[in-house]
């Protein structure tokens, strides 16, 4: 069985990022120098952008579509242009290659560089979900409920599978041509029952459809076109023996596979093993030097596993069993997986600085929590990328702190439209968005075209205050203070803070802040900004509901 | 030796030494954008690879307003900010409005009291960071030192907010700036205010200068308030 996620790149990012789903998404990446859109939502095909198209004219064509000026635009409805991340798409689709896993034990990748369908083994599957077809309907149902567009076909063949999947339609006993040229189908002619192909039927099935259906290589499907030679039943009523020395032997190979004339292979994803190791002292020992060497050794062992594969480390799960007490286990998190033993054990360290261990030590274990491919980037020769550098830089400093300190102690702060004080931004950690660095000012001068029509969908940039207007510091909690105002409800003339007393020689307010009904309990506050005598500015706010008077932030 | 020969070789001499200074620095000079602000700092300007201090009385004096203003204005030329918050009191709104880029802001809310100062060091240390600046009240000598080393290895500025009482204290940086308040009359209309700052120690110079600033709620905007004479301090040591 074929499962065909439609435009796999932007499902993926829709379903990541639902807010996506309303605007025209479209995915570029750099083809010999130029930027080339690879991937276009429906919303953005609609406006003319198919995949192929410099990302210029695309930009053009999305903009230009809009109605009046861009700040008047809704910000739901803008277009989104963002780079294409083929290495992510695929760890998303071997994720659900093997979450497939549950229909049968053989789900694979099909063979492609940017792979978007699943290709099932069902032999011996089938009875169990109450045949082939109501298995195929089980699928796409648990596909759609997951919030993604399939479309499976069932065949005898890898090929016809594939074939009909992207390519066919039954309509009345008879087999169509969905599309009789290259592109590819639209989500209407998508329905939620498979299409299946009877047995030692694929000939018949896959006569009608495009060449396209047969998985066969650009240059072969343009030489293809240029004989005119666009369905199937067309290669097939051509001499067999011909066939190789005119289109190459991939036109030929690839018409078998599909009739099941030479077999082809599944590799099915496998889940990822967990790779462990570990040590036991005789006698236990406490000096943490020895300990430390027998991580490093450990570590070492782990790597030499990892290699072939082209991973690296990204979670690191450390146990130490000790004689007096309950074993201690951390964990040590990188942001980008590393094979580097000196910079994995130097985050080892960091941990053991902070443990406390009672006793003597009796074992060590190690095991890898999340392995990830490595990232290559290319080096240059003459002049080195400040910004690059400067990034790679960050990221060792995000992961030795966040090693350190724990990840929720290094935050990114991020502003929120709320007009309550204490909600206007929230923090998270810097390991969550990978150590990613913002856009660097040179880099952004750069791009300044992609600039504007490329916001990251997540951050939210804006700056309703002028400044001075907050004060610097604010109180996790305001602080409830004594205040002297000469009349009931008006502003403040003394305060005490801290054991000293202030009086006030000017004051700006009230400033009333009145919101966060939703949260379950109503904030109404007037807020004043108070200037001393001796010239400290201090924020304080008063409730309106029962006129207590509180300290919420100083102008440090 | 008469007093014109002596003045330049004394000026000779500084040169020298602030030039053997630079060479090992890899950074270079940031102005502060506010010109009166350059025009106290030895070089004119602040060094890359060093540590400031900027010293206050009260809690409220503007010290922190100000050392924002300036990392703003050194991030403009690249690299992240480092905010040691461990009291937690660090609002992110009013430093966006004060033009600190909070998408290269990392804010570390440490645990316990020892580990700010290692944390500091470590931005320090990276050459990722542009500016890292905290909270800090008493400082051992050692600490400090080895502070200053950071900095000098990763290029980087560090601001170290502190209070008046540890200006009896040893210092490694190479500047310390005294801010305070200036009250003023009549009804507070905008949010602007004014700031007496001191130079009171700075390497490569004699302190003493003063200058008053006015800040401007237009978008962080700082000019020169009045200039007062060039005071007293400065003249004796010139020989005066």
């Amino acid at each position: 069985m074929c499962v065909w996620l439609l435009n796999w790149p932007i499902q993926r990012l829709q379903n990541m990022q639902p807010e996506l789903r309303s605007r025209p998404l479209v995915l570029y990446a750099a083809v010999r120098g130029k930027m080339v859109v690879t991937a276009v939502s429906q919303e953005a095909r609609r406006r003319g952008v198919v995949p192929g198209m410099s990302l210029a004219e695309a930009n053009a064509l999305l903009w230009t579509a809009e109605r009046g000026p861009t700040c008047l635009t809704p910000h739901a409805s803008r277009p989104a242009i963002l780079p294409g991340d083929p290495q992510a798409d695929r760890e998303a689709l071997r994720k659900l290659a093997v979450w497939c896993q549950r229909f049968s034990p053989t789900v694979a990748l099909e063979e492609a560089e940017h792979p978007h369908s699943l290709l099932l083994d069902m032999t011996g599957c089938a009875h169990l979900f109450g045949g082939e077809t109501a298995l195929a309907e089980q699928l796409i149902d648990a596909f759609r409920r997951h919030g993604y567009v399939t479309r499976a076909a069932i065949a005898d063949t890898i090929g016809a599978a594939w074939a009909v999947a992207h390519y066919g339609r039954e309509v009345s006993g008879e087999w169509l041509v969905v599309s009789s040229h290259y592109s590819p189908l639209t989500t209407h002619h998508y329905s939620s029952k498979p299409v299946v192909v009877p047995p030692t039927e694929q000939a018949p099935a896959l006569s009608s459809l495009a060449v396209a259906a047969l998985r066969l290589s650009a240059d072969v499907r343009e030489l293809l076109d240029q004989f005119d030679i666009r369905r199937i039943s067309q290669l097939l009523a051509l001499p067999r023996a011909d066939l190789p020395s005119r289109f190459g032997f991939e036109v030929m190979h690839r018409l078998d596979q599909a009739l099941g004339k030479i077999p082809e292979l599944l590799i099915p994803e496998r889940p990822p093993e967990d790779v462990e190791t570990s040590w036991t002292f005789d006698p236990p020992v406490s000096d943490r030097r020895i300990i430390e060497t027998v991580f490093q050794h450990l570590l070492e062992q782990l790597l030499e596993r990892l290699r072939p594969a082209q991973m690296g480390i990204q979670q690191l799960h450390c146990s130490l069993r000790t004689i007096a007490g309950s074993p201690i286990h951390f964990q040590v998190s990188l942001l980008q997986s590393s094979l580097a033993v000196q910079h994995l054990m130097e985050m080892v360290r960091l941990h053991g600085e902070r443990i406390h261990v009672p006793g003597e030590v009796s074992a060590v274990a190690m095991r890898i929590v999340v392995a990830a491919p490595l990232e290559f980037h290319q080096a240059r020769i003459f002049d080195e990328d400040p910004g690059q550098d400067r990034s790679k830089q960050f990221r060792v400093l995000i992961e030795r702190l966040s090693n350190r300190l724990g990840e929720k102690a290094i935050l990114r702060p991020r502003l929120r439209p709320d007009s309550q004080p204490e909600f206007a931004w929230h923090y998270e950690p810097w390991s969550a968005s990978r150590g990613a660095w913002g856009v660097a000012p040179e880099v952004r001068n750069q791009k300044s075209e992609i600039r504007d029509q490329a916001p990251c969908p997540l951050t939210f940039d804006f700056c309703p205050l002028t400044s001075l207007l907050r004060p610097p510091l604010l109180k996790p909690r305001p602080l409830i203070i004594s205040v002297v105002s000469i009349v009931p409800g008006g502003p403040p003339l003394r305060f005490q803070w801290e054991g000293r007393s202030y009086l006030v020689s000017r004051y700006w307010g009230p400033e009333r802040i009145e919101t966060g009904w939703w949260r379950g309990v109503d904030v109404r506050r007037d807020y004043y900004h108070v200037e001393t005598s001796t010239g400290e500015r201090f924020w304080l706010f008063r409730t309106v509901a029962d006129e207590s008077w509180f300290l919420h932030g100083v102008f440090a | 030796m008469n007093r014109a020969s002596r003045s330049d070789t004394l000026r000779e001499l500084k040169e020298r030494l602030s030039q053997m200074a630079l060479s090992r620095r890899k950074a270079g000079i940031f102005s502060t954008g506010i010109a009166a602000l350059d025009w106290l700092l030895p070089r004119k300007g602040l060094a890359g690879g060093t540590l400031m201090e900027w010293l206050h009385e009260d809690a409220g004096a503007g010290a922190g307003t100000l050392a924002l203003i300036v990392a703003g204005q050194v991030l403009q030329q690249g690299g992240a900010f480092v905010v040691m918050d461990g009291k937690r009191e660090f609002y992110p709104p009013a430093a966006a409005s004060l033009g600190i880029p909070l998408e290269h802001t990392v804010v570390i809310q440490p645990e316990n009291t020892r580990d700010p100062v290692w944390a500091l060091e470590q931005a320090l240390r990276s050459s990722a960071v542009a500016v890292a600046l905290g909270w800090f009240g008493r400082l051992d000598s050692c600490i400090f030192r080895r502070l200053q080393l950071a900095a000098e290895a990763g290029g980087g500025l560090g601001f170290l907010l502190r209070p008046l009482a540890c200006q009896r204290e040893p210092s490694w940086a190479d500047a310390r700036l005294l801010v305070k308040p200036l009250p003023q009359s009549g009804p507070l209309q905008s949010f602007g205010r004014r700031l007496h700052v001191e130079m009171l120690h700075c390497r490569g110079g004699f302190g003493g200068e003063v200058v008053e600033l006015e800040l401007s709620d237009e978008a962080g905007h700082v000019r020169v308030a009045s200039q007062l004479a060039h005071p007293t301090p400065a003249k004796h040591a010139a020989g005066a």
